[in-house]
């Protein structure tokens, strides 16, 4: 029976399904932190936090190439450059201060927008494998049953989106390692959280210039 | 219970880790006091055995003093993030033949992560300490260790080349015919020049400079957590000894090729002889013996060679080792495709 | 005497740079020996008796004449 138990951890590396939640937890919590705290320094510092944690969370998960490639160039490379600049530079504290909290309501209003039409359009069974998906869908399906039949046809597209981004895939992954797979998954059922991500990648992107740009 | 048995195999690993620290610190001062024609430690235990336990003790007794204006956690959690993560790399490493705590298929990868997230303990610890001397050492050792590590991996890449593996006993295993030291004799002494940087040693210990930097990022800490450092630095000496020996001698095999005698003699099978040869051939003493005379070399050249100026230590990292590990990395893969001796994976068949 | 240039003394300036600037010399010397191996190397080693392996197939043989298909069902 022991034995049992040997193998199950051998074959799960101790995979469990709560760990996932803490370190999607850890991670948000990460994120939130890199936002608001004032020293540049400590900034980058749980932007490090937020991609160890990443970086673990894919080994866990059985992607460990991923996963140690993402330490070996993420935070062995490009965080610990912007941490020896930010270092180099002399920065006040006290000049870093401005008044931020009108920005706020915009952010929340936003980030409901942004996940309002989102949610519309996914399905809702995506991934449904976490607590913390789970309550969110829960939500989401709540405004799924109100709108679906009035407004818009939305149920055909959703379900070519939901045979576009079933779990088809699979059997396509023979090794973990095997990027090949995981690319294939990544921009075949998997390419909604890709456009996603680049739209996020992309305000991003506009964000900084529109800081950075001078107002004449 | 699987907890616990892999709890004691940690432990199994890491205390003698911590005690050959504890070893290679005295005979580092033992032999660079015959140097120097000095006698070096003799007063605690037999020969000054037990000098480093002393050492050790008084500084675990010390008060420890933080600076008023420090980050007290990133301030403590430096030193603890350079010891945790220069003690990870010995998961990896086969002892012996099925002596070892993880067979991980990307054992080398992961011992490149782990130092690469070892680097920052030293930042933290520099930055936190809200001193000068230990910020500039802290940014010293920082910029030095990125350079290096660039060259370590490089040489790495054409180790796994030859190889066919990112497994750690697959390559030790590989070079049971020939060690990988002759076809790549060049860039085993590109890759020893490396690693002595890459532990911040003399002649490359520009972080520590004592002359001109106090002790580098280590001026502000004192006591246990001094010691956290003293034990990561010599840890990780160790562990890119068993390296430099696991990539180029063989690790645990012997260097002589024991099986080629037994071949020659064919009629005494199971004779007393040939299971000598089997124990000598592979056993956990080949790897000690080797990595013992790196370790030594590694305070040889300590003992040999005044410190370098800091853009020294940039221009011969940037314009001599990585031009001609870039050449070799052109060049062999070349010559492998040329002569189809393509490496066989042993993990696939 | 200057710096040779390489246009006008290409020997001069290689004994130069292999005494001034010797591991860039040299590692490029290594380097360029590469695509000179992956060209030379091929014919020395058939000439010296080593044979070809066999391509890997990438596909199933196409079996030589006609194709036999099979008709109504087994059990009938």
């Amino acid at each position: 029976m022991n034995n049992i138990f040997l193998l199950n951890d051998y074959i799960t590396n101790g995979y469990r399904l709560e760990f996932v939640d803490f370190i999607y937890i850890i991670s948000i919590l990460f994120g939130i932190f890199t936002i608001i705290s004032r020293n540049p320094i400590v900034s980058v510092l749980f932007l490090i936090g937020l991609f160890v944690n990443i970086a673990g969370l894919l080994i866990l998960v059985g992607y460990d190439y991923i996963g140690l490639s993402y330490i070996l160039v993420y935070v062995g490379a490009v965080s610990i450059l912007f941490l020896f600049i930010l270092m180099l530079i002399n920065i006040r504290i006290s000049e870093l201060v401005s008044e931020t909290n009108n920005d706020i309501p915009l952010a929340v209003i936003t980030v409901l927008l942004f996940y309002f039409i989102i949610g519309q359009v996914i399905p809702s069974n995506l991934t449904d494998n976490t607590i913390v998906t789970s309550l969110s869908n829960s939500f989401s399906e709540v405004y799924n049953v109100q709108l679906d039949n009035e407004i818009l046809n939305i149920i055909d597209l959703k379900q070519e989106i939901a045979y576009a981004s079933s779990k088809s895939w699979d059997n396509s992954l023979i090794e973990f390692t095997h990027i090949t797979g995981i690319g294939n998954i990544m921009y075949t059922n998997y390419s909604l959280w890709l456009i996603i991500s680049s739209v996020i990648l992309l305000v991003g992107m506009v964000g900084a210039i529109v800081i950075t740009i001078k107002q004449k | 219970m699987s907890n616990i048995i892999s709890i004691i195999q940690g432990l199994l690993v890491i205390v003698p880790a911590l005690i050959s620290v504890a070893f290679v610190t005295i005979s580092e001062r033992k032999v660079m006091a015959s140097m120097q024609r000095r006698v070096g430690p003799n007063a605690v235990g037999y020969y000054g055995l037990l000098q480093a336990f002393a050492d050790a003790l008084k500084l675990l007794l010390k008060e420890y003093v933080a600076p008023t204006q420090a980050n007290i956690i990133l301030f403590f959690l430096g030193p603890v993030i350079t010891l945790i993560f220069a003690l990870l790399g010995y998961l990896v490493i086969p002892y012996a033949p099925g002596t070892f705590i993880s067979d991980h298929r990307l054992g080398i990868f992961f011992m490149l992560a782990v130092s690469a997230i070892a680097t920052y303990g030293i930042l933290l610890a520099g930055w936190s300490a809200n001193s000068k001397y230990a910020f500039l050492g802290s940014l010293r050792s920082t910029a030095q260790l990125i350079s290096y590590e660039l060259i370590l991996s490089s040489v790495l890449l054409l180790v796994i080349l030859l190889t066919g593996s990112l497994n750690v006993i697959t390559i030790v295993e590989s070079q049971k015919a020939v060690s990988l030291l002759l076809p790549l004799l060049p860039l085993f002494i590109v890759f020893f020049i490396g690693s002595i940087a890459e532990t911040n040693r003399a002649p490359f210990d520009l972080a520590e400079a004592e002359s001109e930097l106090v002790s580098g990022f280590m001026t502000e800490h004192s006591a246990s957590i001094f010691v956290f450092f003293f034990l990561a630095e010599y840890a990780s000496i160790i562990l890119i000894c068993i390296l430099n020996s696991i990539l180029f001698f063989g690790g645990y095999l012997s260097i002589i090729v024991f099986s080629i005698i037994s071949l020659l003699d064919l009629s005494r099978e199971d004779t007393l002889f040939h299971v000598l040869i089997s124990i000598i051939s592979s056993s956990p003493i080949n790897l000690a013996v080797k990595t013992s005379i790196l370790v030594f070399v590694f305070i040889w050249v300590r003992a040999s060679f005044p410190r370098i100026r800091f853009d020294q230590l940039m221009s011969v990292c940037w314009l001599v080792l990585l031009p001609i590990t870039i050449a070799y990395v052109i060049l062999l893969p070349c010559v492998v495709s040329g002569l189809l001796i393509n490496p066989v994976n042993i993990s696939l068949l | 005497m200057s710096t040779p240039q390489f246009w006008s003394t290409p020997l001069r300036y290689l004994r130069w740079a292999s005494h001034e600037r010797p591991a860039i010399f040299y590692s490029l010397i290594i380097g360029s020996m590469g695509p000179v191996a992956l060209v030379g190397l091929p014919p020395l080693r058939r000439a010296l008796g080593d044979v070809d392996p066999e391509t890997i197939p990438m596909s199933y043989p196409i079996p030589a004449g006609p194709r036999t298909f099979p008709k109504g069902y087994d059990d009938e």
